[in-house]
């Protein structure tokens, strides 16, 4: 059935040449390895190639969520027991790659109304809560993204604090004003 | 729904597109083949140009497109000479770039899910090319020059939808793309280069002609389920 499929064999590569090409695609895939893919995946730079490619950023940039988000968690602000409607404002400033959380103390099914807006670019967020007495890295997340504003209503699904990271991921600094009304106990900036 | 239901050349073709349903349920989810959220934020949240990181996503997504890469595999089934290796990949080459930066930088909307089921129906033809089969059902072959080059366009439309789903700043939007499509063509190139030394490797021992209409039996079978897949996605978007 296969009468279709004439190979000349004198016009194949040589296993010589296989082999060659062979050790070449290894040799190439490490290097790339080592330049690219592991500052671009991992963040990960061990000769510094992939800083000044700009490959480096884009690693980081993937694991900043969570490693920023669980190291700040040491300042995180009790929750009181009384809450009462209020309404705060906040002025952030970020230089580039900084970042920073506001967080609100909340009951379980307390609302809360934001907006946020940043002046001067845009910001990497992740709006998330940890529930009262987990773990410093126990966090669920909400929303993430990008994004140059955001506004809504939020009721908290447990209680523990509420509130949103930041990172400023462009090249200028920025400015981010953020709004928030409704049934919380405090809410606090942590650095 | 592929044409491999008319006229089967014998059972095998049917046992592959069993496979390819089972292949199918087991992998669905894994076949989104989109970009990953981490350099979804980094498209998102950069502006200005950003020459290399744009050629490392370009190439990332070719070397992990599965479906651009089965298409490659097809074409490449019987070619090892390298100047016909050089002719077709061109081609496709050409193909998918014009279609990219035309499609980017001229806001075409397209539906991602048509597209990759069209990517999907590429790799299923160039099985069935492969194996022969347009010359025994309609008597003539198709230009595999002209197809070659018409799927380019198609799959560069597929590159063009993925970049068009992320908000991408206009600053130094021409730049970033043009890296992003220099990093498809290096993408291609590593891969083609790996799958060309597997398939010389390959084509040295007997077990290439003996096996060579199965392997474009499981290329159509994966292309049928690339096809499914898509048109059960647009159908529930």
């Amino acid at each position: 059935m296969n009468d279709r499929i004439k190979i000349d064999p004198t016009s194949l590569p040589t296993l010589r040449d296989l082999h060659r090409a062979t050790f070449g695609i290894a040799l190439m895939t490490t290097l790339l390895t080592i330049v690219a893919v592991l500052p671009a995946e991992y963040g990960v730079d061990p000769t510094g190639i992939g800083a000044r490619l700009g490959l480096t950023a884009l690693g980081e940039l993937k694991h900043a969520d969570t490693a920023d988000a669980g190291s700040e968690e040491a300042a995180k602000p009790e929750s009181p027991p009384v809450a009462t409607f209020r309404t705060d404002e906040f002025t952030l400033t970020l230089a580039p790659n900084e970042g920073t959380e506001v967080k609100a103390a909340m009951a379980g099914e307390a609302q809360l109304i934001y907006s946020w807006t940043v002046q001067g670019g845009r910001v990497f967020y992740d709006f998330h809560g940890e529930p009262k007495g987990a773990p410093s890295d126990v966090f669920t997340s909400f929303e993430k993204g990008t994004a140059a504003s955001a506004k809504g209503e939020f009721e908290a699904p447990f209680e523990g604090v509420h509130g949103w990271y930041w990172k400023n991921v462009g090249k200028q600094p920025v400015t981010i004003q953020l709004r928030t009304s409704g049934l919380y106990t405090s809410i606090a900036r942590l650095q | 729904m592929s044409g491999a239901n008319i006229g089967l050349g014998g059972g095998r073709l049917r046992w592959a597109l069993a496979l390819a349903g089972c292949v199918l349920l087991a992998a669905s989810s894994a076949f989104g083949h989109g970009v990953a959220e981490g350099d979804q934020l980094f498209l998102e949240s950069t502006a200005g140009s950003q020459l290399i990181p744009f050629v490392y996503l370009g190439a990332k997504h070719m070397v992990t497109g599965y479906d651009h890469l089965l298409f490659l595999v097809g074409v490449i089934f019987f070619l090892y000479r390298m100047r016909d290796v050089g002719t077709y990949v061109s081609l496709f080459a050409v193909g998918h770039s014009v279609t990219l930066l035309y499609g980017v930088l001229s806001g075409t909307d397209v539906n991602p899910y048509i597209v990759d089921a069209i990517i999907g129906f590429s790799v299923v033809y160039k099985g069935l090319d492969n194996l022969g089969k347009f010359e025994r059902w309609f008597g003539f072959q198709p230009n595999t020059k002209a197809a070659v080059l018409l799927f380019g366009l198609v799959h560069g439309f597929g590159l063009a939808t993925k970049l068009q789903d992320f908000e991408l700043s206009s600053e130094g939007l021409v730049g970033n793309i043009i890296a992003f499509n220099v990093g498809v063509e290096v993408g291609q190139f590593l891969a083609l280069a790996a799958i060309l030394v597997g398939m010389g490797y390959w084509r040295r021992s007997e077990s290439f002609v003996a096996h060579a209409d199965t392997a474009n039996k499981l290329l159509i079978a994966a292309g049928v389920a690339l096809v499914v897949y898509q048109c059960n996605g647009y159908l529930n978007s």
